[in-house]
């Protein structure tokens, strides 16, 4: 089977999704016709596992674990606030203040490498092929439950 | 909300460096406008809804940005094999067919574990994570 060829029953419909590898830390965006090809023709039925938002976690035969989350439009409505954690090695995550949606899309202009939304709502930062930063939505306003 | 409301826009952004990679049309169009406000003669439209950012002008430099296509198909027959070290100079390999430049596709990309990008001009893209190692380009003349 080759990349190009009509898929037949595809498990990855998004048009792109964030691959990260978590052994690694390594974090790319790859095009839908490739995660699919990754889910449906390259790792076997048994690793792959489906996650909640469209997402895929594969855990591959040579031990590696590579989670796939669909990549949603950038100009939706954004959330009141935002948890926002910062990753210096691209993989352990540090927990900081709370920030709000206006504040995040300032900082996603200004940030260093590329800033995608993901489809739970969150976004994420990915600078020199690692995850940088996250944002994920937050039901609750962090100013009336302190 | 469903997986198929992703409708990401995409662009392939290749610096002056070499260096390429994908961002969100919400960014590509953040820093058209800053470039703009500045000089309106920065910006440079190209072909297949492609354009540069020219910020200096010795020609050649400059960001260059490609739309990518949300489907995946290729519509042309012959297409041109074109290789970099460094995603700046490309040396044209030769024409080959599209069966044969799946095949090279799929080989590259697995070497490299990079990704495939097929662009609204009907180029396909590999990227190695940093930058771009090979290009089909659609061999557009018609020889008979």
């Amino acid at each position: 089977m080759s990349v190009l060829t009509p898929i037949r029953h595809a498990l990855a419909t998004a048009n792109a999704y964030l691959r990260i590898d978590l052994s690694t830390g390594r974090t790319d965006v790859i095009c839908g016709a490739q995660a699919d090809f990754l889910l449906v023709d390259i790792h076997r039925d048994d690793d792959v596992r489906p996650g909640p938002y469209g997402r895929y976690q594969i855990k591959a035969a040579d031990g590696r674990t590579v989670r796939l989350a669909p990549l949603a439009s950038r100009s939706g409505p954004m959330a009141t606030w935002y948890k926002h954690c910062t990753l210096p090695d691209g993989r352990t995550s540090y927990p900081q203040a709370p920030m709000s949606g206006a504040e995040v899309l300032k900082h996603a202009h200004a940030a260093d490498g590329a800033v995608h939304r993901l489809l739970d709502g969150g976004f994420i930062r990915v600078h020199r092929g690692r995850c940088a930063e996250t944002w994920s939505p937050l039901i609750v306003n962090p100013q009336e439950t302190s | 909300m469903t997986i198929t409301d992703s409708t990401a826009d995409l662009y392939l952004v290749t610096y002056e460096n070499g260096t390429a990679t994908v961002l969100e049309g919400a960014d590509v169009r953040g820093m058209i406008e800053d470039a703009t406000h500045q000089d309106p003669s920065f910006l440079i439209p190209l072909d297949s809804g492609a354009f540069k950012l020219d910020f200096a002008s010795p020609a050649g430099a400059g960001i260059q940005f490609e739309p990518v296509k949300a489907d995946i198909s290729v519509p042309f027959e012959r297409l041109v094999e074109m290789r970099s070290r460094d995603g700046i100079q490309w040396q044209e390999v030769g024409g080959v067919s599209l069966a044969d430049a799946e095949r090279l596709l799929g080989e590259e990309v697995s070497r490299c574990d990079g990704s495939i990008w097929f662009l609204m001009s009907g180029t396909v893209v590999v990227l190695d994570g940093q930058k771009a190692t090979l290009r089909f380009e659609p061999l557009r003349e018609t020889r008979k």
